[in-house]
């Protein structure tokens, strides 16, 4: 019940109204404290409450009305809290389930069913599954470091170069993520498996099969795009003024690229390579194709994981205990590299 | 502020800058390293724009073409041949398109099919041979469509928080992106256990809410709503890393500066972070649709091929379901593609004209 | 770690055993395949054999223990030869797909694979297989001829010609366990069970007055996921036990093409409606007079799974494989509670219209050796075959690893104390011989079994009446098969 003739406008009910001729003070007058609208409301200033008969939660809505930035602040706990929640919860649940005895994985809720911390070590004991997981990380290492390199040349083109046929070339890039994998996997599996002359004396039997190459090599390729499509989009963002400084100074452009481009594009540069790393730690196709299965034939981890099922039987807490493990390397490498996803740099180069 | 910042945003929108004055072949520094007498190097300065983008542009493509381009012909040409289930060659011989057609129709030797629908007379013209959340072009479109979209908002969110500044960043922001870091096939272990009656909560869970049947994970609609969540799960961790990236490189002055001039936080969202961001936004998005328009290691983990069939479903069955079928599996993937060229046309077309359109 | 041959053996432990055994083979293995990679090529004389962790597991042994290349040794194999396991994961159809991928690269090692017996005839008919009735000697074939178990050696012939390519390594049955004690408290006599096992309706009466009276959760928990294990077996025997078959009798179960399709047959669709009065009760297409024994969770559920709840005691009955029988038929768990039998059944033999169905039935699982031609020791690995089909080196493989013999009247020469529980059931073993159905394996199976177990699946949830699911899958196995 707001009185017309009143020179102020306070807010007395839990709808919201206008908040700006209170706190703001935009009327460009001092107010007087001590000033009391005809039907017993006081105006509102300076965040000293009225006193007005408020139940809590009205209150606290005129307080959120009039601090909007505690409704952000706690608008933004509780959304991080919800993605905390629901980001971890199958975590731990999958740790629920590796610390249950074999044979009583039934009705899992909060707490694993029995208790049986040995499994983490019982992993190790049924399978050398460190091996695979140095395997793993070791095509993980080498995929990456391809990628990025010959990525970053491909972006640095497509980025910051005018050329004839540069928008079909990309599109002949994207084209590749259009296929299944498993559209390439016959004839790469007659490639590999093919016996050239020169490597005869390296591989034994002159093929690539049972080689990192056999992985590598495929997995580059597929995550190529990607990589590539990431880093044009980091790299174009370089302002010209920065290369151009730095070819006054003497660089060559290859250098230029590598001195200036990727460290003031790192964000970019560390999210493809932690995409990449992932995506090629993780695979599901081809790592299971491509060797043989054993960990001293450079096997990755999906093959170890996969080696905790029986014919019959599925060892589902040494799956979960093992993929746990297995995550750690890769969790290792993302606190590492979301240092240098989050340096934001552009801000700091500008000034020169 | 130095001056590249004045025109507003500090960043060059225009992705290619103007060839020629600065990086093309000036006389200037390439005469002072003619001195430091580096043939190569000498050599590279001197290349035209051109040259030098076709140069970088070489080992790219080199490894693209072998592992890549080449199978991707020699798996068209397999399938405009006949299937062989006998004998040691696995194809017959060639019969044009008669695959593709097949695959259209609903007539392929496979399980699932691809698409089974047929023209009646009568309203509402359409009629299904089979179930719709058994077809796998409908199964891979919906999947896609929803994953995308809420993977979005989801990530865009995640990112926002952590783009603010706050302790226990580091650790949040580990926290949110480790379901990305999640094996294929862990993924499907969880929620294929979480969704076994005997092991997990979550069939008791849903059926007592009253939206799933009491085997989920033999009904192909309770199956693929799993199926999506787990997606959304890990791959929400995706978008958020990358939209995080352009989160990044968006100058903070920006905002203090829309702040002062009295921009509230949507417009300071809709003018200054949506435009920056489109870009990462939108490899994002397109790279997350065709990964999920390839889904096939998720569902195999979780559900199996038969109850939820996807279109790579079909390529591995028919590749490797025992019966050897190879011109149908590489006419399946054939068609996948070209469904998912398609889809990515239209990103293009709808995008080609934002600031985060190179294309 | 020495191997005690003493004693029971349980199926479990001897999978933790032969995992822990494997970890060390394929570390010794990885060492000699680092020296070979590293002084360019395997040692000459060692032959390599696919196979699963369990059987890698006993394949050699630390010191002087019994293993099966002893036995191969003792069974007169060249002491220069040597058999190395390359080991792969277990499930079927992941084995199918690396020997598929390794054999159309035309890619050797491996010299010797391990082939499913449901899908190594698509292998013979690629040309993938070298023939053994051309390659081994006379009195091998001859032995292996006589003695092996036929259903077994069919699934290792060429359809046209019946020429062997491939040897049995041992074969696998499908029994039906169930608590003797729990029925016979039930007041129903179990006792003729074992070789005449009763009518579905007697078993079905039986099981829901076990399970009432004990206040059990389940009856009787089988597998019916959409998987190869519906179509190939349990849906297989459940069929054949009503007469009923696929391509109108096991005949035809070998050649493709030119046979009839009998899957819309009235007494299919009657085994299926039996079967959704068994998940569902009285409900829409169920037939009266079975009542309710099954979980509906049954069309989710695979081996493990169903065996679980059994093994847990809280089911009165399971249908599964051997290595069931060791797991719950030792003394720590039922011991001579358990009573095995092979299916119930409804339609006798007599009544029933196609040759070799009705009556009770098992389906027939296992695994075959077959040589690959793309080998450079094909001698070698002819040999070891050869090795194989011995006695001894079935009786060490049966006591060892609890595999059956390809040889089923050896089952009864054997002590229960040197085999497991298995042995107990000598008798049930020879009749599940003499009944066992294999399932039809040609080139086209693979495909075929994914629009069965798609279809029955579909009937059981009653997501498709018995009748429009067996006219459709009639259709689709018609044009399967005029594929061919």
């Amino acid at each position: 019940m707001t009185d017309p003739t009143d020179s102020t406008d306070p807010t007395t009910t839990t709808d919201s109204s206008d908040t700006s001729g209170i706190d703001d003070g935009s009327d460009g007058q001092p107010r007087d404290p001590t000033l009391h609208r005809p039907d017993g409301g006081a105006v509102l200033e300076d965040d000293r409450d009225a006193d007005l008969d408020r139940g809590p939660f009205q209150q606290w809505v005129s307080d959120s009305i009039s601090h909007p930035e505690r409704v952000y602040r706690a608008m933004f706990y509780v959304a991080a809290i919800f993605f905390l929640f629901t980001t971890l919860f199958p975590f731990y649940w999958l740790l629920m389930v590796a610390l249950t005895p074999e044979g009583q994985l039934q009705d899992i809720v909060f707490t694993p069913n029995g208790f049986n911390p040995g499994a983490f070590v019982e992993v190790f004991q049924v399978i050398p599954f460190h091996i695979y997981m140095f395997n793993s990380f070791v095509i993980a290492l080498a995929s990456t470091i391809v990628v990025l390199v010959i990525a970053s040349l491909a972006g640095y083109a497509f980025g910051r170069l005018e050329f004839p046929g540069r928008t079909p070339l990309m599109l002949l890039v994207l084209v590749i993520s259009f296929f299944p994998p498993a559209a390439f996997f016959i004839p790469l599996n007659d490639l590999f498996n093919t016996s050239f002359a020169i490597l005869r004396p390296i591989t034994g039997d002159g093929t690539l099969y049972n080689t990192p190459f056999a992985l590598v090599t495929p997995l580059s390729a597929i995550f190529m795009p990607l990589a590539i499509f990431i880093l044009t989009t980091f790299y174009s963002q370089i302002p010209d003024g920065l290369e151009d400084a730095a070819r006054v100074e003497g660089t060559t452009r290859l250098g230029a690229l590598f001195r200036v481009i990727i460290p003031l594009s790192a964000p970019g540069v560390a999210t493809a390579g932690v995409l990449t790393f992932i995506a090629v730690y993780n695979e599901f196709f081809f790592s299971f194709l491509m060797t043989d299965g054993q960990p001293e034939n450079w096997a990755p981890i999906l093959d170890g994981i996969l080696a905790y099922q029986g014919q019959y039987q599925v060892l589902y807490n040494l799956m979960a205990a093992a993929s746990i493990l297995g995550v750690i390397p890769v969790a290792i490498l993302v606190v590492i590299a979301q240092e240098k996803i989050v340096s934001g740099l552009t801000a700091g180069a500008l000034k020169e | 502020m130095t001056t590249e910042t004045d025109d507003g945003t500090g960043i060059d929108t225009d992705p290619v800058p103007d060839g020629g004055t600065v990086t093309g072949g000036e006389p200037g520094p390439s005469h002072e390293h003619e001195r430091t007498g580096n043939a190569a190097v000498n050599w590279m300065e001197s290349l035209s724009e051109a040259a030098y983008a076709y140069l970088l542009l070489l080992p790219a493509f080199a490894l693209l073409t072998l592992i890549a381009f080449y199978p991707m012909i020699r798996t068209f040409v397999m399938s405009l041949r006949a299937n062989q289930t006998r004998g040691l060659d696995p194809l017959g011989g060639f019969v044009g398109i008669e695959n593709y057609i097949d695959i259209l129709t609903g007539n392929a030797r496979l399980a699932r099919q691809f698409l089974d629908v047929g023209l009646t007379s009568s309203f509402p013209f359409i009629e299904l041979g089979t179930p719709l959340f058994q077809q796998a072009l409908f199964v891979t479109l919906a999947f896609a469509v929803i994953s995308v979209v809420v993977e979005t908002v989801i990530g865009f969110g995640q990112a926002y928080v952590l783009d603010q500044e706050f302790t226990g960043r580091r650790w949040v922001r580990v926290a949110i992106i480790l379901p990305w870091a999640v094996p294929i096939v862990i993924q499907g272990m969880i929620f294929f256990l979480l969704f076994q009656p005997t092991v997990g909560f979550g069939s008791d869970l849903m059926q007592s809410l009253g939206l799933f049947s009491g085997t989920p994970l033999a009904n192909s609609q309770d199956a693929f709503i799993i199926i999506l969540v787990a997606d959304i799960w890990k791959s929400s961790a995706f978008m958020a890393l990358l939209i995080l990236a352009g989160l990044q490189s968006v100058d903070r002055s920006l905002y203090d500066v829309a702040r002062v001039a009295g921009a509230s936080p949507w417009q300071r969202f809709k003018l200054i972070t949506l435009p920056l961001v489109m870009p990462a936004l939108l490899v994002a998005m397109l790279f997350r649709t065709m990964d999920a328009m390839r889904v096939y290691g998720l569902i195999e983990s979780t559900a199996g091929c038969t109850t939820v069939p996807s279109l790579s479903c079909l390529v591995v069955e028919a590749m490797f379901g025992g019966t050897r079928i190879y011109a149908t599996a590489a006419a399946v993937a054939f068609a996948t593609a070209l469904v998912i060229g398609l889809i990515i046309g239209v990103y293009v077309l709808l995008f080609r004209d934002t600031d985060g359109g190179m294309y | 770690m020495g191997r005690d041959t003493v004693g029971r053996r349980d199926r479990s432990r001897l999978e933790r055993r032969s995992f822990l055994k494997a970890a060390s083979v394929s570390t010794a293995a990885g060492a000699m395949a680092v020296t070979g990679c590293l002084g360019r090529g395997r040692q000459p004389g060692t032959v390599v054999m696919t196979a699963a962790s369990d059987v890698a597991g006993i394949m050699h042994s630390d010191g002087d223990g019994p293993s099966i290349q002893q036995a191969l040794w003792d069974a007169g194999l060249d002491e220069d030869i040597r058999v190395e396991i390359q080991t792969v994961v277990s499930d079927s159809a992941a084995r199918m797909q690396t020997t598929q991928s390794a054999l159309e690269a035309g890619r050797a090692p491996p010299d010797i694979h391990m082939m499913d017996s449901g899908w190594t005839v698509p292998f013979i008919l690629r040309n993938q297989t070298v023939n053994l009735t051309e390659q081994l000697p006379d009195e091998t074939l001859q032995y292996v001829n006589d003695n092996y178990l036929e259903a077994s050696l069919e699934t290792a012939r060429a359809p046209q010609g019946g020429d062997l390519h491939a040897l049995p390594l041992f074969p696998d049955l499908g029994f039906t366990l169930y608590r003797q004690d729990l029925i016979e408290d039930a007041g129903y006599d179990t006792g003729g069970w074992a070789t005449d096992p009763p009518r579905w309706e007697e078993f079905s009466a039986a099981i829901r007055d076990a399970r009432d009276q004990a206040g059990l959760d389940y009856g009787f928990t089988t597998q019916a996921a959409a998987y190869e294990g519906l179509s190939c077996c349990t849906f297989n025997e459940v069929m054949t036990s009503w007469g009923g078959a696929y391509y109108g009798g096991a005949d035809n179960l070998f050649t493709a093409g030119d046979r009839p399709i009998t899957v819309d047959d009235q007494r299919v669709i009657d085994a299926i409606r039996m079967m959704r009065s068994f998940i569902a009760g009285e409900e829409e297409h169920t037939l009266d007079g079975y009542p309710q024994i099954c979980p509906s969770a049954i069309v989710q559920w695979t081996e493990q799974q169903s065996l679980n709840p059994f093994a847990g005691g809280e089911a009165v009955s399971n249908r599964n494989w051997s290595y069931a029988i060791a797991e719950t038929g030792t003394e720590d768990a039922f011991g001579e509670d358990l009573g095995v039998m092979t299916r119930p059944y409804a339609v006798s033999q007599q009544e029933a219209q196609y040759s070799d169905v009705g009556g009770t039935a098992v389906a027939l699982g296992g695994w075959n050796l077959a040589v690959s031609p793309f080998s450079n020791r094909e001698e070698e690995a002819l040999q070891v075959l050869e090795a194989f089909a011995n006695r001894e080196v079935m009786l060490t493989v049966f006591r060892l690893g609890g595999f059956l013999p390809p040889n089923l009247d050896l089952v009864g020469d054997v002590d229960p104390s040197d085999v497991g529980p298995v042995a107990r059931y000598a008798d049930v073993v020879q009749s599940a011989s003499e009944n066992a159905i294999p399932r039809p394996a040609t080139d086209l199976w693979p495909e075929q079994s994914a629009l069965i177990y798609q279809a029955v699946n579909a009937a059981y949830r009653g997501v498709q009446s018995p009748e429009a699911a067996m006219n459709d899958l009639a259709n689709e196995l018609e044009q399967s098969e005029a594929e061919v």
